[in-house]
Parts: C-alpha cells; sequence; structure tokens
C-alpha cells in the first residue's frame, strides 16, 4: 500500500510538469536574483587580480579570508539578501501549495487560472497555517533539545565518546522523526483545508489528526520513505558530481545542468507526497471538494 | 626475540640514577618532592626539599614563590577576575571546584621555622585577593653561589580542570602544583603572578619525585620512571628529571599506552581507549617533530617525551607543554583530512619543549619568544610533514596550510596592540595574535628576507647560545645583527613594537600604443607606453620586489624600498603589459591583503565563473531545504 502510494503520488506528479517546472523556475530566479550582489562583489575582488588564476584550480583559505575581511560591509548586504531569499521561497511555497493540492484532487491536467485561483483563495488561511507550523516546529525542536539535557549533564560520568556519537546520532534521528511528524500533520492540514474549504485552520489540524490517527504507521512510513527517497537523490547527486572535474568551462556548464536536472528531480519529490498523501490517507477517495474553490 | 633486546634498549636510560653525565644547565633550583594523591578528595599531600643555589652576584635577603595553584582558590583572584573581564562568559566556579595550595611547614637548612614569615604579596597588580606569590624575609642572606635547603609540606587541592591543570572525573593532571621558586636575576626576584595570559619561568634544576596513588592508575610525567614500589591498594612511582624547570604529572586508570623509539628519545604516549584511531596519527606527527627539529635546529636533548591525549572530558587539560612532556587533544571520529587536532597541537607542543623547555624565555614578560617561535616551527614542520599547501586542512576540498591559520588570526586584528609587550599588559583579545600569530609571521617574512640559509644560521645559533638559559627578546635581536649582513632594527622596530601594517597594492596598470618612426631604418614600429601605479597602503615599511610581465613572455623586476607611499614605474616596450605583481614571490606574509598584489590587463571571469557554481549549488539546495523541511 505504502509502496503502491509513492508510485501513484510520484507518477501522478510527474505528469504535472508544469508544476515542477513552475518550482524549479522560482528557484532558478530567485538565485540568480539574490546571488547578484554577492557574486559581483567576488568578481570586483577577483577578477583583475593575478590570485583569481588560482582560484579556478582549488578553494585557497588566504583568498577567500582576504576576500570575507576586505568585503565584509557588502557581503553582509548580501548575506542578508541571500536570508531573504529563502524567506521570499518558503512564502511562495506556502502560496501555491493550495493550487499544487487542488490539482492533485481534481486529477486533472494543470490550469493555470484554476491554480491561481486556488492559491488566491487559500491564501490567508495558507499563511496562517505555516506560521502556525513554524511555531509548532520550533517547540517540537525545543522539547528535543530539553530531552536531551541530562544526557550533556551525565556525559563526563555516564559515557564514553564513541557511544556518545552513535547516542548523538540516534537523539538526531528520534528529533528527526518527532519534527517530521509535525510536518505531516501540517501537510495533511493542507490537504484537509483544500478538500473541506474550513474557515477555521484549528478544525483542518484536528481533521489532519484523526486521519493520522486512524492510519498511523503506514502515513508515518509513507512519509519517511519519501525522505529516504530523497536521501538517496541527494547521495546519487554529491556521487555523480564528485566525478565531474569543474575546472574546465564545458565541466562547469554540465555540473549547472546536472544540478537543475537534480533540483527537478528534488522539487518532483517534495510535490509527489501531497499527491502520495491523498491517496493513502483516503481523504480525497468518495469526497466531493468544497463547492466554491477555483 | 628482537623485541625482547629493544625492549632492553628502551629501558637502558632508566637503568642508571644519573641521566645525563655532564650537566646541561646550571641546575640553580632542585627538587624532591614526595607526594600522595587523594583522589577521592582531589588533593595532593606532599612534602618538598629544595636545594636552591644564588646564582647572582647580589646578596639575597628574601625569597619568592610561586603558588600557582592559588589562581583558584578564589572567584577574586587574579586570574579568575581577570578571565571574566577578557572573556565574559567565564562562569564563576562553585566551591568545590575551586583549589589552592596550602603551606604547612616551612623550614630553611633544617633549622629555621619559617612559616610564620611567609607574606602574600602581589608585585604586578595590588589585588590583595590574588595569592600566587608569597615572599619570605631570611634570617640572614644567601651569600652568591651559596646554596640554601628548604623543607616545605603542603597541600594542594586541584581544581576542577582548568588552564591545563586539575581534575576531572577520574582523570588527573598535576601541573603547577607545588610551590616554585621565582627567578633571581639582575638584582631582582621575577616571580610574576599567574595572569589569564600569562605562562611560567623557572630556573632549571633537576626534579626526584615520588608520587603515591592508588594502584590502578597509568601515568606519564615529565620525568624518567625509575623505579615502582606497589602495596595492596598504593603504588609509589619513583620518577627523576634533569635540566628541566618543572614537573608534570598526569594519571587516569583507563589509559592506554604505546612506546616508540624516534631518533634516540623514547616516546610514550597514553591515549584515550576511544582515541585508539588517533594513536597513529599522534605517532606520526610526533615523528615528523623530532626528526625535523634532529635536522633543523638540534637533535632532542632528554632521552624521554611523553605525549598525552586526554579523554573527552578532560579536554581542557590538552595543549598544553611541560618539560619532556606533552598533552595533545582528539576527538573521536574527528576527520584525518583535517589535521588541527591532534597532528597541529602536538606538532605544536613538541616544539614548545624547545622554545619554552630548552630555551627557557621569560613566558609571562616576553610571550611572543615561546609562542611565536613555537608557532613558526610548527608552520615549518606541517609545511614539511603534510605538504605546504594544505598543511592543515583539505576537508571540502578546501586548502587550507598553517601559515594561511595564522593570517586569518593576523587579518581580523592586525593593528590591535604591538607583540613584545608582556602578557598581561596586551588590550583585550590582542594577546592571542601578537603572541601566536602575528610573531609566527613577522618570523616567516623574516625568513623569506634574509634566505632560509641565514634564517636557520640564525636559529641554530640562538640555540646553541641560549640552551638551557633564559634568553630575552634583546638577545635574539642581537643575534640577528651579528648574523645578518643588514641591520634589521628598521624590521624589528615596526614588526615587535609599532601596531603598524603593511599593505601593498597594484592600484592601476594601463598601457598605450604609440606609432614611432625608426631613424636607422626608417620604419614605423609599434610602441607601447605602460604604467604600473603602485600604492602603500599601511604605514609598515618592507622593500619589495616587483614584476611586470608582458604579452611576448619577458618579465621586468625591480626593487622598491616602499618608503614613498605611491610608486609608478614606466616602461616603453615593444610588447603590450599583461600584469605587475607585488611580491611575486609571496615572500612578505605580514601583507595584510594578497590579492592586491597584482593586477591584470585583461580581466579573468572564470575564477567568479567558477565560484559561481559552488554558490548556486548551495544556494539553491538551501532554497529547497532538507526534505520538507
Amino acid at each position: 500500500m505504502i509502496i503502491k502510494s509513492i508510485g501513484w503520488g510520484l507518477i501522478k506528479t510527474f505528469k504535472q510538469g508544469t508544476l515542477i517546472f513552475l518550482f524549479w523556475s522560482v528557484n532558478l530566479i530567485i538565485s540568480l536574483i539574490f546571488l547578484f550582489p554577492y557574486l559581483s562583489a567576488f568578481n570586483h575582488f577577483f577578477s583583475e587580480r593575478i590570485v583569481s588564476r588560482l582560484l579556478e584550480q582549488a578553494n585557497v583559505y588566504t583568498y577567500y579570508t582576504e576576500f570575507f575581511h576586505f568585503f565584509a560591509r557588502p557581503l553582509q548586504i548580501a548575506r542578508g539578501n541571500l536570508l531573504l531569499g529563502r524567506l521570499l521561497i518558503l512564502i511562495i511555497s506556502v502560496i501555491l501549495s493550495a493550487g499544487v493540492i487542488s490539482t492533485f484532487l481534481r486529477d486533472d491536467q494543470l490550469n493555470s487560472k484554476k491554480f491561481g485561483a486556488d492559491s488566491w483563495h487559500f491564501l490567508g488561511r495558507m499563511l496562517r497555517l505555516g506560521i502556525f507550523q513554524l511555531f509548532i516546529v520550533i517547540f517540537f525542536l525545543m522539547v528535543s533539545i530539553v530531552l536531551y539535557l541530562p544526557v550533556i549533564y551525565f556525559l563526563p560520568s555516564l559515557f564514553v565518546e564513541n557511544i556518545y556519537f552513535y547516542f548523538l546520532i540516534g537523539w538526531a534521528g528520534l528529533a528527526y522523526l518527532f519534527v517530521l511528524f509535525a510536518f505531516l500533520v501540517f501537510d495533511l492540514s493542507r490537504i484537509q483545508l483544500v478538500k473541506q474549504d474550513s474557515p477555521s485552520i484549528l478544525k483542518t489540524i484536528w481533521m489532519a489528526v484523526l486521519s493520522l490517527w486512524r492510519n498511523p504507521v503506514q502515513i508515518y512510513l509513507l512519509y519517511f520513505l519519501l525522505s529516504l527517497i530523497w536521501a538517496a537523490v541527494i547521495l546519487v547527486y554529491w556521487t555523480l558530481q564528485s566525478y565531474l572535474s569543474n575546472n574546465s568551462f564545458t565541466g562547469i556548464l554540465l555540473e549547472l545542468v546536472i544540478l537543475q536536472f537534480f533540483v527537478g528531480i528534488q522539487y518532483w519529490i517534495r510535490l509527489s507526497r501531497f499527491s502520495a498523501l491523498i491517496n493513502i490517507s483516503g481523504i480525497g477517495e468518495n469526497q466531493e471538494m468544497a463547492g466554491n474553490i477555483g | 626475540m628482537r623485541s625482547i633486546i629493544l625492549i632492553i634498549l628502551l629501558q637502558l636510560p632508566v637503568l642508571s640514577q644519573i641521566i645525563f653525565q655532564k650537566p646541561l644547565s646550571e641546575r640553580v633550583a632542585n627538587y624532591h618532592i614526595k607526594a600522595t594523591l587523594d583522589c577521592q578528595a582531589k588533593m595532593i599531600k606532599a612534602s618538598e626539599k629544595l636545594i636552591w643555589r644564588n646564582s647572582s652576584q647580589q646578596l639575597i635577603r628574601e625569597l619568592q614563590f610561586h603558588l600557582y595553584m592559588n589562581a583558584f582558590r578564589n572567584d577574586s583572584s587574579t586570574f579568575l577576575s581577570q578571565s571574566r573581564k577578557l572573556y565574559p562568559d567565564t562562569p564563576s566556579r562553585p566551591r568545590q571546584e575551586l583549589g589552592g595550595v596550602y603551606i604547612q611547614r616551612f623550614v630553611l637548612n633544617s633549622t629555621y621555622d619559617l612559616l610564620h614569615s611567609i607574606e602574600y604579596i602581589q608585585p604586578n597588580d595590588s589585588n590583595q585577593h590574588d595569592s600566587t606569590v608569597v615572599k619570605v624575609k631570611l634570617p640572614q642572606p644567601v651569600q652568591p653561589g651559596e646554596e640554601v635547603s628548604l623543607e616545605i609540606d603542603f597541600r594542594c587541592k586541584l581544581p576542577k580542570i582548568i588552564a591545563r591543570t586539575g581534575y576531572s572525573d577520574d582523570f588527573f593532571l598535576l601541573g603547577q602544583w607545588f610551590p616554585k621558586i621565582g627567578v633571581y636575576q639582575e638584582g631582582k626576584w621575577y616571580c610574576h603572578q599567574f595572569f589569564p595570559n600569562s605562562e611560567f619561568f623557572a630556573d632549571f634544576g633537576n626534579y626526584e619525585v615520588e608520587f603515591t596513588l592508588p594502584i590502578q592508575y597509568i601515568t606519564g610525567a615529565t620525568g624518567i620512571l625509575l623505579r615502582e614500589e606497589s602495596g595492596d591498594s598504593l603504588k609509589t612511582l619513583f620518577y627523576r628529571a634533569e635540566d628541566v624547570h618543572d614537573f608534570a604529572v598526569v594519571a587516569w586508570p583507563k589509559f592506554k599506552q604505546e612506546i616508540r623509539d624516534i631518533k634516540g628519545t623514547r616516546v610514550i604516549l597514553l591515549y584515550a581507549p576511544e582515541h585508539s584511531v588517533h594513536s597513529k596519527r599522534y605517532m606520526t606527527a610526533i615523528t615528523a617533530a623530532i626528526k625535523y627539529f634532529n635536522n633543523w635546529i638540534s637533535p632532542f636533548p632528554y632521552p624521554q617525551i611523553t605525549v598525552v591525549d586526554p579523554p573527552i572530558h578532560a579536554l581542557r587539560a590538552g595543549g598544553m607543554e611541560y618539560p619532556c612532556f606533552i598533552t595533545g587533544g582528539a576527538i573521536w571520529g574527528f576527520p584525518a583530512e583535517f589535521r588541527l587536532f591532534p597532528e597541529e597541537v602536538t606538532i605544536h607542543e613538541f616544539a614548545h619543549q624547545y622554545f619554552y623547555g630548552i630555551l627557557a624565555s621569560n613566558e609571562a614578560e616576553e610571550p611572543w619568544l615561546d609562542e611565536g617561535f613555537t608557532c613558526y616551527a610548527t608552520l615549518k614542520i606541517m609545511n614539511h610533514a603534510y605538504g605546504k599547501s594544505a598543511s592543515l586542512s583539505e576537508l571540502f576540498n578546501i586548502q587550507i596550510s598553517q601559515i594561511d591559520e595564522y593570517k586569518r588570526s593576523y587579518l581580523k586584528r592586525p593593528d590591535l596592540d604591538s607583540v613584545w609587550k608582556a602578557s598581561w599588559d596586551f588590550r583585550r583579545r590582542a594577546y592571542g595574535v601578537n603572541t601566536y600569530a602575528k610573531p609566527a609571521l613577522i618570523l616567516h617574512t623574516l625568513e623569506n628576507f634574509l634566505g632560509q640559509a641565514q634564517m636557520d644560521t640564525i636559529m641554530r645559533r640562538y640555540y646553541e647560545k641560549w640552551k638551557f638559559r633564559h634568553p630575552r627578546t634583546a638577545d635574539f635581536l642581537a643575534l640577528v645583527d651579528s648574523i645578518s649582513v643588514r641591520d634589521m632594527g628598521w624590521y624589528f622596530d615596526q614588526a615587535l613594537l609599532s601596531t603598524k601594517v603593511l599593505d601593498y597594492e597594484v592600484d592601476s596598470l594601463s598601457c598605450e600604443e604609440a606609432v614611432t618612426l625608426d631613424s636607422s631604418q626608417g620604419e614605423a614600429i609599434n610602441e607601447y607606453h605602460s604604467r604600473v601605479v603602485i600604492k602603500r597602503l599601511g604605514d609598515f615599511i618592507f622593500p619589495v620586489e616587483i614584476a611586470c610581465i608582458f604579452d611576448n613572455g619577458d618579465t621586468l623586476r625591480q626593487n622598491w624600498d616602499g618608503v614613498d607611499s605611491v610608486y609608478v614605474l614606466d616602461y616603453c616596450t615593444t610588447s603590450r603589459i599583461r600584469e605587475a605583481q607585488v611580491d611575486p614571490g609571496q615572500k612578505v606574509w605580514l601583507d595584510l591583503n594578497w590579492s592586491n598584489n597584482s593586477m591584470m590587463m585583461k580581466k579573468n571571469y572564470f575564477a567568479t565563473i567558477r565560484h559561481w557554481l559552488q554558490v548556486m549549488k548551495i544556494y539553491q539546495q538551501s532554497l529547497l531545504g532538507v526534505f520538507l523541511f
């Protein structure tokens, strides 16, 4: 059932290639816009200097240190821009999530008018849900840290280093699953929100918890397996790029193309989680979507 | 059979009571200490017999002693109170984690009980809460050349590990644990209080230490273990060290031990069991250091060195030097490509065996002489052992050499303070850079200026002249002047005594084409008028070489004394200028910004494109976030 849902989700999402393209484009455009001041500073500092030839071959620490030191002010602004870019893409993702979910619920080809209308219709509630999610995730992270404090206290007498290291990895894994739970509930809430068009986000969260309660193991496993697939994709990408030489112009171009391909794949997996969740939770079955959408 | 012979050979030095047939030092302060470690109470009960000789030409009417451990006796001591000023996040220590030395008996020449003559003094800061120095008035002065004996019974409460001494759980590192006499020179006592940034200064001598502790403990110490006597629950270890100026002991029941002979020096590595993966790294580093010094300056004169790898909970014991005894530091799983721990720290602490241990300068008054020279030696050994371009790290394809790290430190605070200062006189955050990184760069720049052969001669003569003595900065500078063909005062004045910064820049590069008529041939010739403008941005004046490369491959080199703030070079050549560079050999490590030392006629965008790809990779992924986040 889980594998079937994942497969179903991936196929459905693959058919919505425009959606993947949309998210990939947003990512690329924001990257280009917000990286420009940083790269401009880099270019200004190095391009007319001989050391730039050295930097073609290797990342030489001294020159980067000098760059960061003597360009501290513009770099500070550039770093601020980078953070702004991340925040912007987070907001865009939240805004567009209603359009994505409604497309999957309709099981229809992407209709840009409907997509836009749905995203607009749920804008306020999706944003509220996003902010609420942020607080819950922070709360869960804090709980994870608090649970970890006794370990730090007893470290000198209880643990030898390597056992402690494995313990730390184990704790990080558990914390990840813990936080994953918060994300899972909120993804289900978004689906419920679009499905029911409920005015109350608390009600949709409650409904999401109920659907999770009905089928907790499978939904959780689905989510976990999807994250493993994502990790495998990243691993493949890292391995592939380690074989590529980026010291030639062709090499750089090739690596850039491969990077975009893998960014697209990651969006594919990320978007397919909604589709797979709709399938495994049964939210989309035998139910009509609220009439006032789209 | 071979291993049995090897063991016998390794044990040979310990079979005799005398280590050196001929004394290496003046042996001014000689200690015989009987100490018992109470592991539960974290306390040492000891009696010390000190034979001290007045090596000066003056009558001495009082003696001064360091009680370093009293730095941790109360929160208002100079050490702890200043630590909080320098590092505001330093927490107050709970009462049970404090330490201190308590003298219970003080007898001179087996006759005079001077316990009540002991007086705490604060020669540096008048802080009445500080009890790290005491003076004792003598009933009669000590004549030049005369020896006195002092019998001192004391208790030393060990602090929770701090400043590389104390206990952590069942681990003990005993550094600065006994009353230690100051150094009398030039008619006065050099016996400074213990400051957060200051280290130690003492006279050479012999140490015989009988150390009693629970039988299950594994120990290491400054001296050679002569014999061991075991009882039911306790054992006594008999150590002897000659021609050293301090004595440290480490004890922990869980140590693993590895012994190896390197160039006639027995290396004893004591390591935490979970760090067994790092033992090879420790051995490689210490081998590289011993061999390098063997060729560079002089073979290590002592028969043994103990290298201690503390467990993670006692990591504050790491990175410290005592005579014939160093502590490193490692963390389980620390990647082999990053050689800060244990390689760099091991090599650094070993280098201290020369610049502190043998060339025993006053670490409190002239800290650059030990830390700066040690850093200079560290970078030479790291380069030699692990490659020049990435001696410190090549993790994640980022090349960091040892000197890059010094440069980074220097770049952050290049003009905060001068180098030649007492450790307590530095401005806030200035001690580290001016004692470690900047002096290393100063010496490396000096080496590049004078040439390696001349610098090596200086270092060897410095060692030969001052070994087992107390050299000062002026002694080193005088030696440089006597060997160098040039007076180097101009350099040291700027580098050691001022906060001047050094930075050259190629400000502009231009080239204009002109057609002239060759009068002899009557033909038109293309000529190029090139202009290179170089600026000295800092106030540190240093002569540099300038290289201009032309399209036809010709290179024109010129020297500039750097006195004026701007230097203009005009060339009229038959080829177009391609690039200009100040200090093309990258010899001047004190130059703050190397990147601006050059200019090309054509911009090179490739590095930017490459960097753009690297940043794009990180940024596009960071916009995606970790899965679902």
